[in-house]
Formats: structure tokens, sequence, C-alpha cells
């Protein structure tokens, strides 16, 4: 449905969107359901945009993005210091020469709304290059020259990347499961609920005895049951400490 | 360091509004209706954010001054809280606004004068009777004073109002204000503590317990009234060691004569706080403590939590008159 390609490690996927707020909206949907993105991903939105007075191919960050056919706001969220200016974003249904002081684009509106359902609002940008303005209008601009415009940008795409690298790992290290929590789920049957019990005892677990593998106290065990009532016993009687003599 | 401002429409010509863009001159700016907008959306993360929070200038529109729950209050019948800013410069873990917030994002409602004529006509409604205001409920009160003009703009209200008494809820040693001020007795600077290591553990960004201790006893010798405030309390295993420890180091120190209050409460949090701060914080040394789930909130079990307080009350009231001790025993 949308060209769509990924590097050989597979850590950054790219999707051609298309112009206009629905194909962006529509291909944020497609690269989550094809990729199977999780909620600490990191979401960028890169294109070109216009303005009344920006320099032709200078960068920026959308600090505000507003839909110009329903009045909808977004406000991309900034949890670190980015190497780029940032700016309001008005996305058109129709593509407009009359500049403001607001960039002007046709995507960012459609792109954001469906990403920040399945990320944060940390993790989502909008990356805009200036290839209009008030005195080299949208109608003299080629598919080569928005091209080279961004490629000259890479540089500082990939710095910019890299601060937000950090942020999409920390969110997956608390997204994801305890160690050994998916290796019981493959030899006991646990309900849902069951599974939160377990999750939040073996959380505890490693904050109490670091280093430590619980997985010799339930081996005997012979079902979810058991296994979460020996974890919780075992928690209570341990030792517990916060501050420089705690176990954590 | 502020690095982004976002401005609701109506304040942007406030005079308060001028005066903080003045002082940060760099800081990019964004326009917004209402601060709601950025600060109750959903897809955000608090964690992320705190990194790097924004200010929202922005006007409380109603609500400037509420009743507190019941069973918070030191020493008067009439009690009330006003927040004009909402989060906290410090990341203390244990911390409800965490919790209660979808944003770590510092929210300054810049209409002080609707919070303070509100706050006249609350002193005028109870006429001569003792009436207690607290400033600390959604935010520090004194450690964002530089930026808020907090003391200087409300403290003004109390010197005329000897019936009223307010309360400065910090952590902060951001006291200079206050001792360029000459001292009321109807405002009480109100320090909370936990012992060092639990505060080194739990309270990021805040100043040290010991630094705190020395601002405490700066503002006595200026002739401030100071409360101190064990809430929460943290368990721990060594938490009577701890505690005796924090509670010798102060009131060896403190001049008792001039100490207005001390209250106590234990470590507790609605259940739904809770289970957003484990969605959050999932490893913290915090969330491995003992637990217990009573009446909506979560707290430590029962006998712990009556052990710890018992615990506490005795060293407090060895060195504290009753009528200077609000211990804080509601369910969790």
């Amino acid at each position: 449905m949308f060209p769509l390609y990924l590097t050989k490690d597979q850590a950054m996927s790219l999707t051609v969107t298309g112009v206009g707020k629905q194909n962006a909206a529509a291909a944020v949907s497609y690269h989550h359901a094809v990729i199977e993105t999780h909620p600490g991903d990191i979401w960028i939105n890169i294109g070109v945009a216009g303005h009344q007075s920006a320099e032709l191919g200078s960068m920026y960050l959308a600090n505000k993005i507003i839909d110009a056919e329903t009045g909808a706001c977004w406000y991309p969220q900034f949890a670190c210091h980015f190497p780029c200016e940032t700016q309001t974003i008005k996305t058109l249904s129709v593509a407009s020469d009359s500049y403001t002081d607001m960039l002007f684009d046709m995507e960012s509106a459609g792109f954001y709304q469906i990403a920040s359902r399945l990320g944060t609002a940390e993790l989502i940008h909008c990356i805009k290059i200036i290839s209009d303005n008030a005195e080299q209008t949208m109608h003299s601009v080629s598919a080569k020259q928005v091209s080279e415009l961004i490629e000259n940008q890479i540089d500082i795409l990939k710095q910019f990347l890299a601060l937000l690298q950090p942020l999409s790992s920390e969110l997956d290290a608390v997204y994801s499961p305890p160690t050994y929590f998916n290796t019981i789920l493959t030899k006991w049957h646990f309900t849902k609920t069951e599974q939160h019990q377990l999750e939040r005892l073996l959380r505890q677990w490693h904050i109490r005895n670091t280093g430590i593998d619980p997985t010799s106290l339930i081996n005997s065990k012979h079902n979810a049951k058991a296994i979460l009532s020996i974890l919780e016993q075992e928690l209570m009687s341990s030792p517990f400490s916060i501050g420089n003599t705690s176990s954590s | 360091m502020i690095n982004l401002i976002y401005i609701e429409k109506e304040v942007h010509e406030h005079p308060r509004t001028l005066a903080i863009l003045e002082r940060y001159p760099q800081a990019q700016r964004v326009e917004c209706e209402r601060y709601s907008e950025i600060f109750n959306r959903k897809a955000q993360n608090f964690r992320l954010q705190k990194k790097q929070p924004a200010l929202i200038l922005a006007r409380k529109h109603e609500g400037h001054v509420l009743p507190t729950p019941k069973q918070y209050g030191i020493g008067a019948d009439y009690n009330y809280y006003f927040s004009h800013m909402l989060n906290c410069l410090y990341d203390c873990r244990y911390c409800f606004l965490q919790g209660m917030f979808q944003s770590a994002h510092y929210v300054l409602f810049v209409n002080y004068e609707d919070f303070i004529e509100n706050i006249e006509q609350t002193i005028a409604k109870h006429n001569n009777e003792a009436v207690h205001f607290f400033s600390g409920y959604d935010c520090d009160s004194l450690a964002m004073d530089p930026l808020t003009n907090f003391v200087d703009e409300f403290l003004p209200v109390f010197e005329h109002s000897p019936n009223a008494l307010i309360e400065l809820r910090t952590k902060s040693t951001q006291i200079r204000t206050l001792l360029k001020r000459e001292a009321i007795e109807n405002c009480v600077v109100a320090f909370s503590f936990t012992p060092a290591e639990i505060a080194m553990a739990l309270e990021h960004k805040v100043p040290a317990v010991n630094k705190r201790l020395q601002s405490i006893l700066e503002l006595q010798q200026a002739g401030w009234a100071v409360g101190l405030r064990f809430d929460p309390l943290i368990y721990t295993d060594n938490f009577k060691q701890q505690y005796n420890e924090l509670f010798s180091m102060i009131f060896d120190q403190l001049d008792l004569s001039l100490l207005h209050s001390v209250s106590l409460g234990s470590f507790r949090l609605p259940k739904s706080y809770f289970k957003k701060l484990e969605k959050l914080y999932p490893d913290d040394v915090l969330l491995a403590s003992p637990q217990a789930e009573e009446s909506g909130n979560v707290g430590y079990p029962e006998k712990l939590r009556l052990d710890m307080l018992d615990y506490c009350k005795q060293i407090i009231t060895h060195h504290v008159p009753d009528d200077k001790f609000f211990p804080c025993h509601e369910m969790i």
C-alpha cells in the first residue's frame, strides 16, 4: 500500500506517505501494522514546509501542530534539548502560497493524530525543511529539489535521533517484562490476573534479591497459584532496605 | 533551566507573564488556548517530561481557595489550600503529583490577584476565627520562588490578617526572600524530611537533609516560625535507627521554643496513583516495600504502619508538647 523500507538491522524503518493528511494518517497505521511498533518507539515525520520568510533549506521542529480544517491541535513534547529551532505548523488540506509566520505543510496533523495513539508525545516529532517561501513559492519546487533539501539535513537528523534513542530505550526497559517472566509463562499456565501478579512479584523479587534466580524456588510447583504463593512468602520474609544499605 | 514556555492566549499580556518572559529571553514560546490542552493529554510520559519540564503560564478560573481534607490541619478549625502552581521542581518517588497529573510541566497560574481576592474573602468570612491556609499541596511553596515571586506577592495579605495563618510547605533552601523580609508570626515555613539515606534514594534533585536543616536554623535566627513534616514516613529495615538519627539531628539543633508544629503521616497513595507509579517506575525500590490496600489507598500493612507511627510519636512527643504535634492517622 505504501513503500516501506527497513535498515539491515531492522532498527529503523521508513514509510513514504505521499501528499496530504489522509495519506499521512493511513501511512502511520500501515507502518504500525506491518512493523508491529512498540509504545516506546520513535516516530518522525520528515517533510518539507513553506514559510513566509524562513530561509530555504533550513530545518524546524514542530512545537505545535494545527489542523487547519478542524482546528484540532497537538503539542509534541521535548524531553531534551534539540539541535534546531521549533515552530508552529499548520497542516492545510489544499496547498497554498499565502505564506504567514507559521510553517505550512500538508501531512503533520494526519501523521500526529494517529502516531499519538501508538506512542508518546516525547518521541513523536515532525521535522520540516523549508522548501518554499514568499520569494520562491511552492510552484517552483521539484521532487528532486525536495530530495536534495532533505539529504542536506541528514547529519542533523542523525543527531536528533541520537538524542531521542536513549529516551526510547528507557521506555522499552520500563515496558519490558521482568527477567524470568516469559520463561515462567512458557512452563505454567497463568490467567491474565495471575500474570499481573507474577509480574509485580518478580519485579519486587529483583529489587530485593538482585541477581538471584527465583526459578529454583518455583520449579517444584504445579500451578500458578502455588508459584505466586511461594514468591509472596519469600518476599515477605526477605530483608528490605532503602538507601546505601539497600539490596536494590 | 526553562527552555520552553507555553502561554495561554488569555494571559499573554498579563504583567506577571511579561516579567517571566523577560527572565527567560532564550526560551521558545508557544501559544495555547488553555493549559489543559498540553497538561491533560494522555499520550505523554511524566517520567520523560521530568527530564526537562516546560513552563506553562495560565489563568486559574475558579476554585482558587479550597477546603483541605478533614484529617489535615495544624490546630485550626478552618483549613484551606490554594495552588498557584502545579508540579514541583523536585522528583520524589513517593509524591502523589506523579500519579495525579499526566504531565510533569510546571503550570503557573499568573492571576495571583484572583487568588489573593479569594483568600481575603475567605478570611473575612471567618471574621476573627483562626483560619489556616496551605500553599504547598500541588507544588513546593518555595522551590521556584525566584521565578514565581510567591513570597513577596502573597505574604503581605497575611501581614494584615492576624487571625489567618499561612503554611509554606517546602524541601527547598530558597529562603533568601524570606530572610530579606521582617518575620511575621502567622507564617509557618514547614520543612518535610525523611532520613538522609532514604532521601538520597527517593528524593531526587532535593537539597540534602543537612542543607534543609541549615535553612531552618537560619529562618529561626531571623524569627520565622518553622514546622517539621515527617510525612510520608518511609519504611526500611533499619527504620528505627534511621529515624532516630534524623530526629536527634533535628531536635538537637533546633530552637524548640520557636517550633510551630510537627506533623506525621505514613506513606500512602490512592490506588490509581500507585498503579501509575508502578507503570512509570516499575523497578523503583519504593515499590518493593511491604504493601497493603485498604479503602482505595495503597500503603503499609496496618501493624507496620501503626508501629512506625507509634515509634516516631514517642520520640517526637519527648521533644515537642502535645499541642504542637499533629499526627495524621487516616487509614493508610
